[in-house]
């Protein structure tokens, strides 16, 4: 038994505004300010911006590993655009397709799970992590599931101004 | 003119709030305390109206319009605080 990975941001897809609350996060592009050091490029990557007065959101879609045997968790690195204080509050959820009894094409996601607050670091620039435990209703290895992750912008314990970064996010799980 | 619905203030709050992120501005106060300081500037606005009209020379004061008045204060202040 141990923890098995797979990343999930850089990727995914935007959620398509139909709906209630379906706003997407803004895909943006972002390159260092920093002098470079000699023969090294810029570090430059890619991120999504998360509304602090809007609840947005991003999805993937993927096949749950043939060694998954129990759990999942979004793990994530974040920034702050503009805040210096405060928190936020994230949220994912996850909905899994058995085969041969799924409706695809109807797909709801079991539930809305948050993280705990997210604090601010007092520097702009610095980053921070954050875990969303999810309800792993019907995920079971070798299944097709999609995650979504979004903040969770109307909650009240989400007090920090401004967007936040996402940079990083993996999908962990407990392997047989 | 009264004071602002509450739906205004709070997309003046969040126009505000893409503003910080879109200059990278760093911001030290919460949400809460933002909103509170976007309440406060509608209700001054509102309290000081008549102020600002006495304070326009004629004819300006009589031949403009409300809009055409705010739209002078509006750009006045934003030059004074190159707030872009």
């Amino acid at each position: 038994m141990a923890t098995g990975y797979i990343n999930l941001f850089p990727g995914g897809v935007a959620t398509d505004g139909s709906g209630t609350i379906n706003n997407a996060a803004a895909l943006s592009y972002e390159v260092s300010a920093a002098a470079q050091t000699t023969n090294t490029p810029k570090a430059t990557q890619m991120k999504l911006l998360f509304d602090a007065a809007t609840d947005e959101h991003w999805t993937f879609s993927f096949m749950i590993p043939g060694d998954y045997s129990s759990n999942g968790t979004l793990r994530g690195k974040v920034k702050f655009t503009s805040a210096t204080t405060g928190n936020a509050i994230m949220k994912g959820g996850q909905v899994s397709s058995v085969d041969s009894s799924t409706d695809d094409d109807a797909l709801v996601f079991v539930a809305g799970d948050v993280s705990s607050a997210v604090a601010a670091p007092g520097t702009q620039g610095q980053t921070i992590g954050f875990t969303i435990t999810l309800t792993s209703t019907n995920m079971s290895a070798n299944r097709k599931i999609v995650v979504f992750i979004g903040r969770d912008a109307d909650n009240a314990s989400d007090t920090a101004t401004g967007d936040l970064e996402l940079l990083a996010l993996n999908f962990e799980y407990t392997t047989a | 003119m009264a004071v602002l619905p509450d739906s205004d203030r709070v997309l003046v709050f969040a126009y505000i709030m893409r503003n910080l992120s879109d200059r990278r501005d760093a911001c030290s106060i919460t949400k809460a305390d933002l909103k509170a300081a976007v309440d406060a500037a509608d209700s001054w606005a509102d309290s000081n109206s008549s102020s600002y009209n006495l304070a326009l020379p004629q004819p300006a004061r009589s031949a403009l319009t409300s809009k055409q008045k705010a739209e002078i204060l509006s750009f006045v202040i934003r030059r004074r605080y190159e707030v872009t």
